[in-house]
């Protein structure tokens, strides 16, 4: 990377798409085991949520300058978010699947069930990683001090509401696969909810930070202008937010389509705040 | 010729006792070539040795100041002169040259910005570098303990070995003083000089690396390259526990600040101004 020679405002330019991809699988993957865990989905939606965390990982060990050294990054849970992240995830990975194996019939002889209390003792360590993979990514972003968009303590909600979101919009999308009538009704509402709820939170962190510093003000002001402009309001706003909700309050008979667009305004959603990253600027006094 | 540069090196060492001036640095580097050429015209088997006076002296009170002189360890930090600095990014070649680093890769360097308008138009220079600070964000967010403080000196510093490059001490670092080379080539394309084929071995590529105040050089009681290089002496570099060095005495006499002091860093660099 070029580094300039002047004191202007610059954003950060470490973490783009990949880490952008990675924040997205993980934050769906974490959002959708707490849905399956929380309102009785098929257990292939376990299973799923676990292969969209490992994805992730896998996006997220390409993005690494030395993959094979990523072990390390377990050392730190005691200061560093990443390493928390990190350790949730295999904790994740390990108990959920030991937790979701009993429900399919190759692994039935299993000598615990989902039901059983060591099943349930396994579905509530799952369940507490699966909130911190939907969580950890606010906090690593929030570790920033010099970046104001993500140096606020909403970063952390908003993520898990985001993961929340996106799970519920795969949750639409895999609908025709499954899902009785009544239990998608439910869904309609979730989902309508959830739009609301993080369009709610995205305004009062946008506003919040409309009346902030310079960087701050820099950073709002990038979504309202030029092609990343487009990408926030088109994308994340309009696909993302507007057009499921119209959908899924009106148009029930094209839900696909709005867990389709959920999706993209989710992964969106991750891309925008990284590259909102506006350093404040170096000053003279 | 032995007898011949052992003098110089006494004279070098002591000059510089005296007078302090950074030229006679210079010449010391200046010797340490010399020796080089030397050995080089040496034939096989043989080794042109000698210990070079200045240097016995400089590690000695390098010494003298880890033991501490009241007690305390030191904590090296730097004082820059707005007043001085001409924005002559001599430092930010100088620290080239000493530490190899890749293309578009500055480990020091000199920001420049313009204000007002013709005929008051004037340009501002704020030489920026790692802060070592006492409380730095990079250090708890790297989730493998790569990055480090050491505790002996307050450096912080980057266990190379250790780093997955995950970039978060980058984006955590609120100077942007952290970088990370995507590859290791040269100037020149993949083929290097036999200059940096040298000098690389410093860093790994696709790991984060940054200012080290010249820890090599602070650890054999040189000052780093950056402040041995300043022609207008606007780099100072000193212990800050010690009150009775001249940094801290630059600190206590003039008007100063810290580097976003409000984030709570500690940074082990003033701007006096």
């Amino acid at each position: 990377m070029m580094h300039e020679f002047n004191m202007e405002l610059s954003s950060q330019e470490e973490w783009s798409w990949l880490v952008a991809i990675d924040l997205f699988l993980g934050g769906l993957g974490g959002g959708l085991f707490l849905l399956f865990q929380n309102l009785d989905l098929p257990p292939v939606t376990g299973l799923l949520s676990l292969g969209l965390v490992i994805l992730g990982g896998l996006v997220l060990l390409a993005e690494l300058g030395h993959p094979l050294r990523a072990w390390r990054a377990l050392a730190r849970p005691q200061t560093s978010w990443i390493s928390r992240g990190m350790i949730s995830v295999f904790v994740f990975i390990i108990a959920g699947l030991l937790y979701i194996a009993p429900s399919f019939s190759v692994f039935s002889w299993l000598p615990w069930s989902p039901t059983s209390s060591g099943g349930r003792a396994l579905g509530v360590v799952a369940g507490i990683c699966a909130f911190l993979v939907t969580l950890y990514p606010g906090f690593v972003l929030s570790a920033s001090p010099s970046i104001p968009f993500w140096n606020s303590p909403l970063l952390p909600v908003l993520f898990f509401s985001q993961s929340l979101l996106g799970a519920s919009g795969l949750v639409l999308l895999l609908s025709p696969f499954g899902f009785d009538g009544q239990a998608l009704q439910g869904f309609f509402s979730l989902a309508a909810l959830l739009i609301v709820a993080n369009f709610i939170l995205m305004t009062i962190h946008l506003w919040t930070l409309k009346r902030s510093g310079l960087a701050a003000r820099e950073a709002v002001s990038l979504f309202n202008r030029g092609s990343f402009g487009w990408t926030f309001r088109a994308g994340v706003v309009l696909i993302g937010m507007i057009l499921p909700f119209i959908v899924v309050v009106w148009v029930p008979s094209a839900v696909v389509l709005a867990g389709a667009f959920i999706l993209v305004g989710s992964l969106l959603f991750r891309y925008c705040v990284l590259k909102a990253g506006v350093y404040v600027p170096f000053a003279l006094i | 010729m032995l007898q011949d540069l052992a003098t110089i090196r006494k004279l070098a060492g002591k000059l510089r006792e005296r007078s302090g001036i950074p030229v006679v640095e210079s010449c010391a580097r200046w010797c340490e070539t010399y020796t080089q050429v030397a050995q080089w015209s040496l034939g096989e088997g043989e080794r042109f040795e000698f210990m070079p006076a200045q240097e016995e002296t400089a590690m000695e009170t390098n010494k003298k100041t880890v033991a501490g002189k009241n007690g305390r360890p030191p904590r090296w930090g730097m004082v820059i002169d707005l007043k001085r600095c001409i924005g002559c990014q001599s430092c930010t070649i100088a620290c080239k040259v000493e530490n190899g680093t890749p293309p578009g890769i500055f480990w020091m360097r000199v920001l420049e910005k313009e204000e007002g308008k013709y005929p008051l138009a004037r340009k501002l220079f704020l030489p920026v570098r790692c802060n070592h600070c006492s409380d730095p964000p990079c250090v708890p967010v790297c989730p493998t303990g790569a990055s480090y403080k050491r505790e002996k000196d307050n450096l912080v510093l980057i266990n190379q070995d250790k780093c997955i490059g995950c970039r978060a001490c980058i984006v955590a670092c609120p100077y942007q003083v952290r970088f990370l080379a995507e590859d290791s080539n040269g100037y020149y394309g993949e083929e290097l000089t036999p200059y940096e084929a040298k000098s690389y071995q410093k860093w790994q590529p696709r790991t984060v690396q940054k200012c080290t105040f010249c820890v090599d050089r602070i650890d054999g009681g040189l000052e780093p390259a950056c402040v041995q290089t300043c022609p207008t002496r606007a780099l100072v570099f000193g212990d800050l526990n010690d009150p009775e060095s001249e940094l801290s005495k630059l600190v206590r006499e003039r008007s100063h600040f810290q580097p976003r002091a409000e984030l709570g860093t500690d940074p082990s660099l003033y701007y006096v101004t």
